[in-house]
């Protein structure tokens, strides 16, 4: 099943233009900076509000068509969606909470029970199905938000910077289950203003800024020719292809120790933060690190920062502090060393 | 610190500037609402006695309980003989009551009369909407009285709280007609007065009591109401006179 | 006081003395009618019939308002706090004015609609035979009146404070507008209904103006407690105090049994 967007709206003064389509089984993550209009996208789909121009398809029915006056409400298409801030109903504790859509459709009551309780039971929250949506921790009502919207058994599912309110623990195990819960009948769509997401969740990116599309594709090909500034950023955190095997990862030629980590062996995405690594005039003694010798291609200064683009053997973006970069006395094409902790280096499943 | 300092000053201000006591500028006169019209033309005659007086119009059972809790009046005149008796009992009083005027109940139609009403008789027709004051108030006692001595059962269907009440519900049209003083049927060009021939059986008389706690003026006041300015003044408002 | 109540948390000065200057004023004419009221002749005014029946119409009057008042004045909140209507405010203004009027006023406008000759009461007099003023309904058209906007204002302010997210969640849940109107919007603004409820009721029960003026004063159909009192007043004082004294105490009732549950719910603190 197919779900085809081709809209135009207006949205204060931002022109929302975009045009794309979502299969069954896969998992699309819309990236862009707040206020590119990815929420405005998301809730077209849902039926929240309407196109000015343009059509929404599902399967081949219309949901909205701007030239004909068509509309399809949103209880009326089979789509659930994740708000940011969760919009668990206060009132009703989380199994009712989970079992509302079920109730809304016309489900019995028991069924409601039976259906709530079993998907509480996938996201590994039943524990939580007395207690009330005030009692609960941002990671808790997250996953009570997602068993939600499980719960009726949706085609199309799309989260709202779902990630974006929990503290890092807790972003780690909602990334795991949001990752384990792919599905071949389910169409994902995922908005999200962090690449780390994007990269690692999805099976293709949709890059969104000022409203309109700036790129589309898998998280590789946006790696490999980012086209736009935005996605440019997103590289800024050295976001690199390797191969993992146990603590060793190995980049091109080289060869780094990364700290405890999640990934399993195979291809992963390992992300260096540009101010994560230190530059040293000679090689560093002490603590293990990750030490390497290589040379500067290009320097970029501003007044707060230095940036400092790496050369081989590995092609990273280094940020220091002009006081810093002063004291290594150096410039382009001089050798210096290069550091970085085992512990900052970041690794995903690819 | 400021600011509270000017605010406290001028919070005292005000309360300073209460209303004056009658005994400093002018007299304070107790009277029942019929009376409102003509105190108030008297009032406005410098030559009066009554002029600049502070008038206090209101029910006479009010009236009196305010004396009572010591308000400092010069003058009452009241529809009521009984609050009058009651406050001479208690010794509020500085001289014998006397009264000052007469009144008459009428029948208030609206202008033109459509339900063509003659008598205390087609009060009691079922077409015919009545309002009279309530049973506890003057006027209401008079009329009750004026219905039973004419042997005449009528079914109000509303029983107001004073005859100007009366008045205004015939004015606005919600009844045909009321049961009022004559006074306050003159008062009005929207009525129209249809006297009552038993209407000599009930006597309407307001009594004056000059009091003790006022400003020492009340005999002058009366003497006034009785002298030929206030006879006038209260026969061009349509009161019988003593 | 132990130490702890002294110091974890101190109330300024300035606040404690006109706060206490407050109570002082609301309490003190309570007082003060306490000891005025003739005790030993409670039970008499009590059983008095007149009496009776003056309290169990407005008893009653005023239940029947705010059943009304609910009925219609929620969804008059909703449309002020909710719809995309066009001139809201001016609407919102309007619909609250009589709370605003002296109630005489708005007595002496609602004689010009409903009243023999007002604008509507003519029609209903001339097609229908149905004639308002005088009437136990008339009473309660007047409670109405002047009482319903409490409600309508109160529940409008707990409608815009709940949550359209998680109506709209609602709605991609597959609830219809009424299942989310239903099942997710007023069980999150009961407080506020709540507390709507109980003001207009007490509004409805002290009404005096708009009703003597409308409703005019007739024993068994119109005449109310406060109207009752207001009589009492013009022919025996002592039967006045009696009688506020039943209005007080009817009404301490009323606000005890409801304590907590209203008073923190106007302000939305829980």
């Amino acid at each position: 099943m197919t779900l085809s967007v081709d809209v135009r709206r207006l949205v204060g003064s931002l022109q929302l233009d975009a045009s794309f389509a979502v299969e069954s089984g896969e998992t699309v993550a819309v990236v862009g900076p707040n206020g590119a209009g990815k929420t405005s996208l998301l809730r077209m789909i849902a039926g929240l509000s309407a196109a000015d121009e343009g059509r929404i398809t599902w399967n081949g029915t219309v949901w909205d068509d701007a030239s004909s006056g068509e509309f399809v409400s949103p209880e009326q298409r089979p789509v659930s969606y994740v708000f940011q801030d969760h919009a668990l109903i206060p009132h009703l504790n989380v199994l009712n909470n989970v079992a509302f859509g079920v109730r809304a459709n016309g489900g019995r009551r028991r069924v409601a029970r039976e259906r709530a309780t079993r998907a509480l039971t996938d996201v590994g929250s039943l524990e939580l199905a007395d207690r009330m949506p005030s009692e609960l921790s941002g990671g808790e009502s997250q996953t009570v938000a997602i068993a939600r919207a499980l719960a009726t058994d949706p085609k199309l599912m799309l989260f709202d910077e779902p990630f974006a309110a929990l503290d890092a623990g807790a972003r780690a195990q909602a990334r795991r289950l949001f990752a384990s819960m792919s599905n071949e009948s389910l169409a994902r769509i995922l908005v999200t203003h962090d690449a780390v997401d994007a990269l690692t969740l999805a099976d293709r990116i949709i890059a969104l800024e000022s409203g309109s599309i700036v790129q589309v594709g898998t998280p590789s090909e946006l790696l490999a020719t980012p086209r736009s500034h935005f996605v440019a950023e997103i590289l800024g955190f050295n976001p690199m292809s390797g191969e993992l095997s146990g603590d060793q990862l190995s980049i091109g030629t080289m060869i780094l120790t990364v700290g405890a980590h999640e990934a399993p062996d195979g291809s992963v995405i390992a992300i260096i933060r540009p101010r994560s690594v230190s530059l040293h005039r000679s090689r560093p003694e002490g603590s293990p690190r990750n030490v390497w010798r290589t040379s500067i291609t290009t320097v970029d200064r501003t007044s707060d920062r230095v940036r400092v683009q790496l050369g081989a053997p590995l092609h990273i973006a280094v940020e220091v502090t002009p006081a810093g970069f002063e004291a290594l006395l150096t410039d382009t094409g001089e050798d210096l060393w290069a550091s970085v902790k085992a512990s900052e280096i970041a690794v995903h499943p690819a | 610190m400021r600011l509270i300092a000017r605010l406290v000053l001028a919070v005292s201000l005000l309360a300073a500037c209460g209303p004056g006591d009658g005994g400093d500028d002018g007299v304070v006169v107790f009277a029942a609402s019929s009376l409102v019209d003509v105190l108030t033309d008297l009032s406005a005659d410098d030559e009066s006695a009554f002029s600049g007086a502070v008038l206090s119009f209101a029910s006479s059972a009010s009236l009196a309980a305010q004396v009572i809790d010591g308000a400092p009046v010069d003058l009452i005149i009241s529809a009521d003989r009984a609050q009058i008796d009651e406050l001479v009992a208690a010794g509020f009083g500085t001289s014998e009551p006397q009264v000052v005027a007469q009144n008459v109940l009428v029948i208030a139609v609206e202008e033109g009369n459509p339900l063509g009403i003659r008598s205390l008789d087609d009060l009691s027709r079922s077409d015919v909407l009545l309002a009279v004051a309530a049973p506890g108030v003057p006027l209401g006692e008079y009329s009750e009285a004026m219905l039973a001595a004419a042997n005449i059962d009528v079914s109000p269907v509303t029983f107001e709280a004073d005859a100007r009440a009366v008045l205004a519900k015939v004015i606005l049209g919600e009844v045909d007609a009321g049961i009022v003083y004559a006074t306050d049927a003159e008062s009005s060009d929207d009525v129209e007065l249809i006297e009552i021939a038993e209407g000599d059986e009930v006597s309407v008389e307001y009594v004056a009591l000059t009091l003790l706690d006022g400003s020492g003026r009340a005999v002058e006041l009366l003497d006034e109401l009785l002298g030929d300015r206030g006879q006038q003044a209260l026969g061009r408002r349509g009161f019988g006179l003593p | 006081m132990s130490r702890r109540d002294r110091h974890d948390a101190r109330t300024p000065i300035v606040i404690l003395s006109l706060g206490i200057v407050a109570v002082a004023f609301f309490v003190l004419p309570l007082v003060a009618l306490a000891i005025r009221v003739p005790w030993s002749s409670l039970f008499d005014a009590l059983g008095n019939d007149a009496t009776i029946e003056a309290l169990l119409l407005s008893v009653i009057t005023s239940l029947i308002t705010t059943v009304l008042a609910v009925i219609f004045g929620v969804p008059l909140a909703w449309l002020l706090a909710r719809s995309n209507l066009p001139g809201r405010q001016t609407i919102r203004g309007l619909c609250t004015l009589s709370m605003v009027l002296p109630p005489v006023v708005a007595g002496v406008a609602l004689l010009a609609s409903l009243g023999r000759r007002g604008v509507v009461g003519q029609i209903l007099d001339d097609w229908f035979g149905v004639r308002l003023p005088f009437t136990m309904p008339a009473v309660i058209v007047a409670q109405l009146f002047v009482a319903m906007p409490f409600l309508v204002l109160t529940v409008e302010s707990g409608f815009a404070r709940s949550s359209m997210t998680v109506e709209e969640a609602a709605r991609t849940l597959g609830a219809t507008p009424w299942y989310v109107f239903s099942r997710v919007t007023i069980p999150a603004t009961r407080p506020a209904i709540v507390a709507g409820a109980v003001l207009t009721w007490a509004r409805a029960l002290g009404e005096f103006g708009a009703t003597i003026t409308f409703a005019g004063n007739f024993p068994g159909a119109t005449r109310t407690l406060p109207i009752a009192t207001y009589l009492a007043l013009e022919t025996n004082v002592d039967d006045a105090l009696l009688i506020s004294m039943l209005m007080v105490i009817l009404s301490l009732i009323i606000l005890v049994a409801l304590r907590g549950r209203w008073v923190g719910a106007i302000g939305g603190v829980r």
